[in-house]
């Protein structure tokens, strides 16, 4: 069960990535045929980075503190020092993003507030970035633990 | 340039604005939640983990905040909101990789 923890957080974190880069593309092209599209994405998004949160909330305190020893006492303990301290900590910038996307695609006329748009643009850019540096950073922390654990 | 297209919308505004403040105080918690160990227990004692504390102080803060400045009927002009957005986010983010860097350096 952990173990299928870990790989459907890391498979919400990914999905959630690509759903922040469809909105992004979208709302590059929007368009009157695509305005709800772009609040479906939204909304996608957002479901997929607190579903993320949740399992791999889950895991992180109920059996994380197991892996967390292995890699302190291994050959990376960067990767729980370093890299999995920024990842808890920055993860929470994700969270707020995501769930401040759907506001702004849902409250404002996209197709005529150009700022409406561009805001948004950001906003899905920064959760594609991040996203993407949460799952790099996962994948040096499950290094760390096999590195732990073939010292 | 229209009204509409000048401000953004009351909610937008305002959870925009919670974001800013929220993005910057995560990364103050941070730093002194992992510096001082009094932050870190009142947080563990009150939610039985400090992570769990730390998000649910965040998430109620930005609900918080943003329905208050959504109802407080400020308008800024739209064109400062996203760069602010932006450069929260690159703040919050950045003091915890700072400080992440300088605790691994053995600096801190």
């Amino acid at each position: 069960m952990p173990q299928t923890a870990i790989l459907l957080h890391a498979m919400l974190g990914g999905l959630s990535s690509l759903a922040a880069l469809w909105v992004f593309i979208e709302l590059l092209n929007v368009n009157e045929n695509n305005t709800g599209r772009i609040g479906c994405a939204a909304i996608i998004t957002l479901v997929l980075v607190w579903g993320a949160y949740l399992v791999g909330g889950w895991f992180y305190v109920t059996h994380y503190g197991a892996d967390k020893a292995i890699i302190l006492a291994g050959r990376w303990p960067w990767a729980h020092g370093f890299f999995m301290e920024i990842k808890e900590h920055v993860f929470f910038l994700v969270l707020l993003l995501a769930t401040f996307l759907p506001i702004i695609v849902k409250r404002n006329n996209l197709l005529q507030n150009r700022h409406a748009r561009n805001l948004a643009l950001a906003v899905s850019g920064m959760v594609v970035l991040l996203a993407q540096a949460m799952e790099g950073a996962g994948a040096i922390i499950a290094m760390g633990v096999k590195q732990g654990l073939l010292k | 340039m229209s009204t509409q297209e000048q401000y953004l919308d009351n909610y937008t505004q305002g959870f925009a604005y919670s974001f800013i403040i929220v993005s910057i105080f995560n990364g103050v918690l941070t730093i002194f939640k992992e510096s001082t160990k009094g932050i870190h227990d009142v947080l563990t004692f009150l939610f039985w983990n400090h992570w769990i504390g730390q998000g649910v102080v965040l998430l109620v803060l930005f609900f918080g905040l943003g329905l208050l400045f959504s109802r407080s009927g400020v308008h800024h002009d739209a064109r400062k909101i996203t760069p602010w957005v932006i450069g929260a986010t690159i703040l919050g983010a950045g003091l915890i990789v700072l400080f992440y860097i300088l605790e691994n350096l053995g600096i801190l």
